[in-house]
């Protein structure tokens, strides 16, 4: 056997790190977002700009008929192009804020329980257990009953109830994590478990955090247009996507743009994040299929 | 086993306390109803009187206790407008709601398991690829708007069913594919990704190297053990399901409990929300706890999550 | 008539993700072979020789995206190319059966195993009642050893240890008196007296239905005792073949030399004995390892009184089967799972039980190179990151030094900037070497260092070890169950099973003249290539 020393194969294509790639699935969906977010910050820059202003003259005007309002007007005269754009600023904005709270409190608690163990990791079984139990419409809806129904109301129960999807996921992470020996090795080396946690443990999970943040983002938009269909969330007169398809509800028979045009925006949000998040899920592959012969 | 049933049991409790505690609590925050009950030329007097004679002015602890003690006891308040206990009006509500829930949820787990399976045995990428992308598609609008939608297309342009109501077998049509179809993507995808997992695993291989069929090894060992972790997940997201219906029920017209709960937030009537809220809870907790102890039984290898 | 005939066989496999080439990759490129009726071939190679694959053709076995691109199959005399799988598979299972590595997930958890074998019967002989073919598992599971098989038969898996395991897919691959056995590693990972168990089986089997044999393996010691025949497989082609004593006692290929002579036992170690003056790196007494038991039971002790001694420059090795204690024993030296009494000295001086309560110079003095070479190295960090993070916990960095470190395990500048996921086993263990020197260790535990390696591989690193101790004066603590390597490398062996020493004594000592049965057990089960007689074996007791 000879001594000397190994030199490192050349990789194929030449890099260190693995290649990026973009799905097909990928850019279609970072185009649908786009164009919601341009939806969301353009029009509040033209003059003339009013999501509020009622004029009942101008009332349930049809798309591209006018203009004045390129998107029509609903029944109360409300400039539609306006009062959608709005409602995507809105809609977006809170969204986002209920999943950044709930990807920190979920992973900080996943984390901590799966790197810890024990009893902590007992009392965060029990805590996501009850909170998992709480059907989180009802309990808005219940709530709503008590406390008047604001766009703080709703992020701050959401963000208080959602976390558990991401604390699982990254309770497991890390207990897995917490096992490998690569975790062992800097404490017999003199770290302490700051160290690993933040160089070992957090880098390895977040990862995770993020693709469950990626598809949580049409999750939440969902539940959140849900609640403001039935009058919840954020109040009348700002607008949402949920509260304006309640609207045009019963325009549907004469005037179904008022329903569909914010429902379309939706859309284009949502199907736009899932597509975008199928970047970063594996492919299912497996199949039973073995065609036999030779 | 009883050690398993144990720790559930405790489970559950815990989660019973909590939820009845933030029942308990949010009653209380409402304030004391006795300006909502007494007309409105009541004086302050009277309106005190009430309200201590329902035991209002008691200290909070022991109006929690009597509180659960009359939950055991079946009483879960009385609704403000009616005057009824809220219980009674929930359980007349729940036929309607249990029949669109639960209709909803097995005809989307059935045809997820016939298309999962079907995959499986043609190993057809097509076909996985267009139940993908449907799927995608579906779960990118919410429910109340894909129901909106079936009502455009089929009560307003073509005036084949009925869009409000429970007034015939027809009407349970719309609301049904508006649930089911959201149920019908999410066990998809769950099957499929578990099953393809079995298929991966050595047991598999050695089924075949056996000489058993294709489709023996599917349904009688993938499935089992695919069906597993797709157990666990429906327990978990009945809840999510009961959400979807509340919705459901407001776009349709569906007189269940979740028109009753919406219109009860509206008219601040909030014995029935709460009550309405325990019950979910209640039943949310007990069948997660028979889907746990179904699991168990079939692989005993299974923790407490 | 051959019972198998392989001729000029070539597989394809997808190419790895991330390359770019035209061609898919030959896996097996031009195999041809034969087994004739009631003999035993071994087919030899190391991981990436193809040997399993040629083999899993054979039952029309191939994963998916795995082809055939060209080449004849027969099957007693029956070709198997262009036949659809309705065709092919009644001969699975009943022509030729397949005995597979891993018994633990070869076998579906859920179902008990008695319902698992009373299939493999069912489904060649569909005629019998349920009850029918449930009796005759159990008379298979019965034939081949497992006692109280009637009752056994109706728990699962997991609650059968590997061996019976193994003995239960034996009796499933017989259920139908094959003509053919192909057995793929059936023992890689079994206990080496549960190895001799489970190979005795299969020839008595083989003694009984006049079965023919394929073994596939990577353990030339196991294909010196248990074929007639033997090919070896290099990169997807037969290298060698002839009658197996021919060829491991004469081989012609330079390929087949080098296997042989890589095997560590091939080399009685030249060791320098160390001298009598030599400092301590280590000394415990008394040493015991409790593990809390299962809910309400008594703690499990682990380690039940251990004391050893280890001076600079020596090596000492820990052998013993699984379960015997010898890793809890590596890592309660160095405190990751902290003993419950007993005393712990390193370097001389004597230092607390846990890690946490140890100071950091005092962990300095004992590291530790793990088994897994997959799980020791952080995925997300590069060789040069990983290296010199202990210098960094300890505030000593210097660039010149990492470039050091990797000079001394033998990879050069071109590794530093590589991620785990482009080594190899070898490679990433090294990586752990020169981590675990990095502090300037006086003591390095190794828990089994080299078992998750290839041959000629562990070959390398066990060069590179002896050439860093010899370099630096280490003392190393050699925990593993492999003698040969055992042979290859200490200076001192120490035999220990149930978490007690039961016979400790220099390596030439124990070899020649062992003297508690069971470390005679172990040498026994120890396959050799030289077809000699195996030490004195004594009954486990």
């Amino acid at each position: 056997m000879t001594a000397q020393p190994l030199t490192a194969p050349a990789l194929a294509d030449g890099a260190a790190r693995p290649r990026f790639e973009l799905r097909a699935s990928a850019v279609v969906g970072i185009s649908m977002i786009c164009a919601v977010l341009l939806l969301a910050a353009i029009p509040p820059l033209i003059p003339g700009f009013d999501a509020m202003a009622q004029d009942l003259r101008s009332a349930r005007i049809a798309p591209f008929a006018d203009a004045a309002h390129p998107l029509g007007t609903d029944a109360l005269g409300r400039d539609l192009l306006s009062r959608v754009s709005l409602a995507s600023s809105v809609t977006l904005g809170i969204t986002l804020a209920v999943v950044c709270m709930n990807a920190l409190i979920g992973s900080t608690a996943g984390i901590v329980a799966g790197y810890f163990g024990g009893r902590t990791e007992a009392l965060f079984s029990v805590v996501s257990n009850t909170t998992l139990a709480m059907p989180v419409v009802l309990l808005l809806i219940a709530i709503s009953a008590v406390v008047p129904p604001s766009a703080g109301l709703t992020i701050v129960v959401l963000g208080c109830t959602w976390w558990v999807g991401y604390a699982r996921v990254t309770r497991n992470v890390a207990s897995s994590l917490r096992r490998q020996d690569f975790v062992v090795a800097p404490l017999t080396q003199g770290a302490d478990a700051i160290w690993v946690l933040t160089r070992h443990i957090v880098p390895n999970v977040w990862p995770h955090t993020l693709i469950i943040a990626a598809t949580d983002i049409a999750t939440i938009v969902l539940i959140e247009s849900s609640l403001e269909y039935l009058g919840l969330g954020v109040q009348p007169p700002v607008p949402s996507w949920g509260s304006m398809i309640f609207e045009g509800q019963q325009y549907l028979g004469s005037d179904p743009w008022l329903a569909i045009l914010p429902g379309l925006v939706m859309f284009l949000a949502v199907a736009g994040t899932q597509f975008l998040s199928q970047q970063f899920t594996a492919e299912s592959r497996g199949s039973l299929l073995r065609k036999g012969g030779m | 086993m009883i050690g398993f049933l144990l720790r559930r049991l405790g489970l559950a409790a815990a989660t019973l306390f909590a939820v009845v505690t933030i029942a308990f609590l949010l009653g209380r925050a409402t304030g004391a109803p006795g300006a909502l009950l007494l007309p409105d030329n009541a004086t302050t007097e009277d309106i005190a009187a009430l309200n201590a004679s329902l035991g209002f002015d008691l200290p909070l602890i022991v109006q929690y206790f009597s509180y659960v003690a009359g939950l055991f006891a079946g009483d879960f308040g009385d609704s403000y407008r009616l005057r009824e206990p809220a219980l009674g009006l929930i359980l007349a509500r729940l036929p309607a709601t249990f029949e669109l829930a639960l209709s909803a949820f097995s005809v989307g787990l059935a045809l997820a398991l016939v298309v999962a399976l079907s995959i499986q045995l043609t190993g057809s990428r097509a076909l996985r690829a267009i139940a993908g992308w449907a799927g995608a598609l579906r779960q990118s609008v919410p429910d109340f708007f894909f129901g909106l939608l079936l009502v455009l297309v089929f009560s307003v342009t073509l005036s084949v069913l009925p869009s409000l109501g429970r007034t015939s077998p027809a009407s349970l049509v719309l609301p049904v594919i508006t649930l089911a179809t959201g149920q019908f993507v999410m066990y998809l995808r769950l099957l499929d990704a578990a099953l393809s997992e079995q298929a991966d695993q050595d047991y598999v291989r050695t089924a075949f190297a056996q000489g058993q069929t294709r489709s023996t090894i599917l349904v009688t060992q993938m499935l089992p053990n695919a069906l597993l972790p797709v157990l666990g997940m429906a327990g978990l997201n009945l809840g999510g399901l009961l959400g979807g219906t509340v919705v459901v029920e407001v776009v349709f017209a569906w007189p269940g409990l979740g028109q009753l709960l919406t219109n009860a937030v509206s008219q601040r009537d909030f014995p029935i929300v709460q009550a309405g809220l325990l019950f979910v809870a209640l039943m949310f907790v007990f069948v997660n706890i028979v889907v746990d102890i179904v699991v168990y039984r079939i692989d005993p290898r299974t923790s407490l999550a | 008539m051959a019972v198998l005939e392989i001729e000029d066989l070539r597989i394809s496999v997808p190419t790895a993700e991330g390359a770019r080439s035209a061609s898919p990759r030959l896996a097996v490129d031009g195999v041809s072979l034969h087994v004739a009726s009631g003999e035993s071939l071994g087919v030899v190679g190391e991981s990436g020789s193809g040997k399993s694959l040629t083999m899993l053709a054979a039952l029309g076995l191939l994963p998916a995206g795995v082809r055939i691109v060209s080449g004849l199959i027969a099957l007693d005399g029956r070709p198997l190319t262009g036949l659809a799988e309705n065709q092919l598979r009644p001969l699975r299972g009943r022509t030729a059966a397949m005995i597979f590595q891993d018994p633990m997930s070869a076998l579906n958890p859920l179902r008990s195993v008695g319902a698992q074998v009373a299939t493999a019967v069912r489904v060649h002989a569909p005629e019998l009642s349920r009850r029918q073919a449930r009796e005759r598992a159990v008379q298979l599971l019965d034939s081949v050893g497992v006692r109280d098989a009637a009752e056994r038969a109706g728990t699962r898996p997991h609650q059968w240890s590997g061996g019976m395991r193994q003995r239960a897919m034996i009796a499933m691959a017989i259920a139908h008196d094959p003509l053919l056995l192909i057995a793929d590693e059936p023992t890689t990972a079994l206990d080496v007296t549960v190895q001799a168990q489970v190979m005795e089986l299969l020839a008595e089997v083989r003694e009984r239905t006049g079965s023919a044999l394929v073994l596939i393996t990577h353990d030339l010691g196991l294909v010196a005792e248990n074929t007639d025949r033997v090919c070896v497989m290099y990169h997807g082609s037969i290298v060698e073949e002839g009658t197996t004593r021919d060829v491991l006692q004469s081989p012609q290929d330079p390929y087949t030399r080098r296997l042989l002579d890589a095997r560590p036992e091939a080399h009685e170690a030249a060791r320098a004995l160390p001298s009598v003056a030599s400092a301590d790196a280590l000394e415990i007494e008394d040493l015991v390892v409790e593990y809390p038991g299962p809910r309400g039971r008594p703690p499990v002790r682990a380690v039940d009184g251990v004391s050893l001694r280890i001076r600079s420059g020596e090596t000492v090795a820990v052998v013993g089967e699984s379960g015997c204690g010898k890793s809890s024993l590596a890592r309660a030296v160095l405190g990751i799972h902290a003993a419950t009494s007993g005393r712990i000295s390193l370097g001389g001086e004597k230092v607390a039980a846990a890690l946490s309560h140890r100071t950091a110079r005092e962990r300095e003095r004992a590291q530790i190179v793990f088994q897994d070479p997959y799980s020791a190295l952080d995925p997300r960090m590069t060789v040069a990151e990983i290296v010199a993070e202990p210098l960094r916990v300890r505030h000593g960095y210097r660039p010149d030094r990492i470039s050091q470190l990797l000079a001394d395990v033998g990879l050069d500048e071109s590794f530093a900037r590589r991620l785990p996921r482009r080594l190899s086993g070898g490679q990433r263990q090294r990586v752990g070497i020169a981590r675990a020197l990095a502090l300037k260790p006086r003591l390095l535990v190794l828990d089994e260092p080299v078992s998750a390696l290839d041959v000629s591989i562990q070959a390398q690193v066990l060069e590179v070890l002896d050439g860093l101790q010899r370099e630096h004066g280490l003392a190393y603590l050699f925990i593993t169950h492999d003698l040969g390597v055992v042979r290859n490398i200490a200076d001192h062996v120490i035999v220990m099973q149930h978490g007690r020493i039961v016979e400790q004594a220099p390596t030439s000592e124990i070899f020649a003249r062992p003297r508690h049965p069971y470390t005679r057990t172990l040498l026994a089960a120890m396959p050799r290539i030289d077809g000699g007689p195996r030490a004195d074996a004594q009954p486990a007791p």
